[in-house]
């Protein structure tokens, strides 16, 4: 199904509402969204343009609930009749699934670049009933679509890489969350009224380093563990689990990821992997990575740098750890 | 690639009345033929002219360097306009539109301090050297592409 035809629904909506005389048709049910995340990783990205509530070609009414009686372009709130959330971003950056779905519906014959009515996209359906649309995306041939019909996406995931196909003035995102209302599916706006706890915006995975037991040396003796723990605060949108994937957040081996460590305890879960978080650590609170350190190699001073990663997701940006690590001398055992 | 301008803008720039536009015409410097080049700066729109004679107007003129994509028509009169220099449509999408901007800006010696594109819209604010910030907002005008450069509003 091509974009325009699927967007059909939505204009009939609108028309109908205009002409009942209705000013405000940008509705579905306006509840918190409180789990859905941005669509991308960068943290750095924030919006040129939301959603025009006021359907009327002149009225602007943005996610402020500022009315403006013009068709000029507010940049950082809104411009006339857009339908979704625009964020600019350079080709090729990857989006992200904003929440768990099944992929309903993708596109991606067009250019990265080309210039038209239509364009690539993917779209999500979600089982609270609503979908999210990301639009603007690079061609399939070009690595824009990294999801097909069909399939299941976790929140976070990478659906594909932005481009600038379509109606597109510059390279951006085009982010729709839609509500289906009788099988026509009905754009909103997560921002309205701050109900989207991504507000001012959450990407899927994002630390913060805190604290741990030991930040100086740790001292271990041949043939023997220790037990360390560190600290992270959730700065990102997602909640962290300890349990099964998906959602499960764990710390492992970094620079190179998942390389075989020589300080694996019997408590690690495999050569790489040291443990999942303690305990389910909501956004903005501080998780506890507790793990074993075993003097296996002989007498000497070592490191082992670690990352967290949604496993099976996505690693998290070391930088933002403080690029992490545990400084490890071995003794003897008759030390 | 966009070569940076070295014509002397300055005579081509608005003094605020209709004379000063009136000479730039018969001295070609606001014709309206594409351009082979950039740099040409093919396009030089008028800006707003006062409203009572003798007040100046608080518009400011276009900025000495300003590029202009090749192919871009300026309109004269411009429409009365709060704020408004200059106004130019062009058939190139607005995809290249703003690349050539996002581009040509800095090539030029301006401070781009804003991009935000969008879908059928697009600003980009920027700041010339010595010069306040100015606003250049993108949009669909029918089959072609229009391009305004103002003073920064909301």
């Amino acid at each position: 199904m091509s974009a325009l035809e699927w967007r059909l629904p939505l204009r009939a909506v609108v028309t109908a509402a205009l002409a009942a005389g209705c000013a405000l048709v940008l509705a579905g049910p306006v509840r918190a969204l409180d789990d859905y995340t941005l669509p991308f990783y960068d943290p750095g990205v924030s919006l040129s343009y939301g959603v025009d509530r006021d359907p009327r070609v002149g009225i602007q009414l943005d996610y402020t609930g500022k009315t403006w009686y013009d068709t000029a372009n507010h940049p950082g709130r809104v411009y006339d009749n857009h339908t979704g959330i625009d964020y600019p971003m350079p080709l090729h950056s990857p989006v992200a699934a904003a929440k768990d779905g099944v992929v309903a519906s993708t596109e991606g014959g067009y250019g990265t670049q080309q210039f038209g009515q239509f364009g690539n996209y993917v779209r999500v359906r979600h089982n609270d009933g609503r979908h999210t649309l990301y639009y603007h995306l690079a061609s399939r041939a070009d690595g824009g679509i990294a999801v097909g019909y069909g399939d299941d996406v976790v929140a976070g995931e990478k659906v594909g890489e932005s481009g600038c196909s379509g109606l597109c003035y510059g390279p951006h995102l085009h982010f729709e969350v839609l509500v289906d209302q009788g099988g026509d599916l009905v754009t909103s706006d997560p921002m309205y009224r701050r109900l989207w706890t991504t507000w001012p915006g959450r990407i899927p995975f994002r630390a913060a380093y805190v604290r741990e037991n030991d930040p100086d040396t740790v001292y271990v003796r041949r043939g023997y563990t220790i037990h360390h723990w560190v600290e992270f605060r959730n700065t990102g949108g997602r909640t962290w689990r300890p349990g099964s994937w998906p959602g499960r957040v764990i710390l492992g081996t970094w620079d190179p990821a998942m390389h075989d460590s020589r300080f694996a305890a019997s408590d690690w879960t495999n050569s790489w992997l040291a443990t999942p978080v303690d305990e389910v650590t909501s956004p903005d609170e501080i998780g506890r990575f507790t793990f074993g350190i075993r003097g296996a190699p002989g007498p000497g001073s070592y490191r082992e740098t670690f990352n967290l990663s949604s496993q099976g997701v996505r690693w998290f940006d070391h930088d933002e750890l403080g690029g992490f690590y545990v400084p490890i001398t071995v003794l003897s055992q008759l030390e | 690639m966009f070569a940076p301008p070295t014509t002397g803008r300055a005579s081509c720039s608005r003094r605020g009345a209709l004379a000063v536009l009136a000479a730039l015409l018969l001295t070609g410097c606001a014709g309206d033929s594409p351009s082979a080049s950039p740099s040409a700066l093919p396009s030089v729109a008028p800006t707003t002219t006062p409203s009572v004679a003798g007040t100046v107007p608080e518009t400011p003129p276009l900025p000495p360097g300003f590029p202009v994509m090749p192919g871009m028509v300026a309109e004269a009169p411009l429409p009365d306009a709060p704020g408004l220099i200059g106004r130019w449509t062009t058939k190139a999408n607005g995809a290249e539109v703003y690349a050539f901007l996002a581009d040509a800006l800095p090539a030029a010696g301006y401070r781009v301090d804003l991009l935000a594109p969008g879908g059928t819209a697009a600003v980009i604010r920027f700041t010339p050297p010595d010069g306040q910030q100015l606003q250049i907002d993108l949009g669909p005008a029918g089959d072609r592409t229009f391009m305004e450069l103002r003073l920064p509003r909301g």
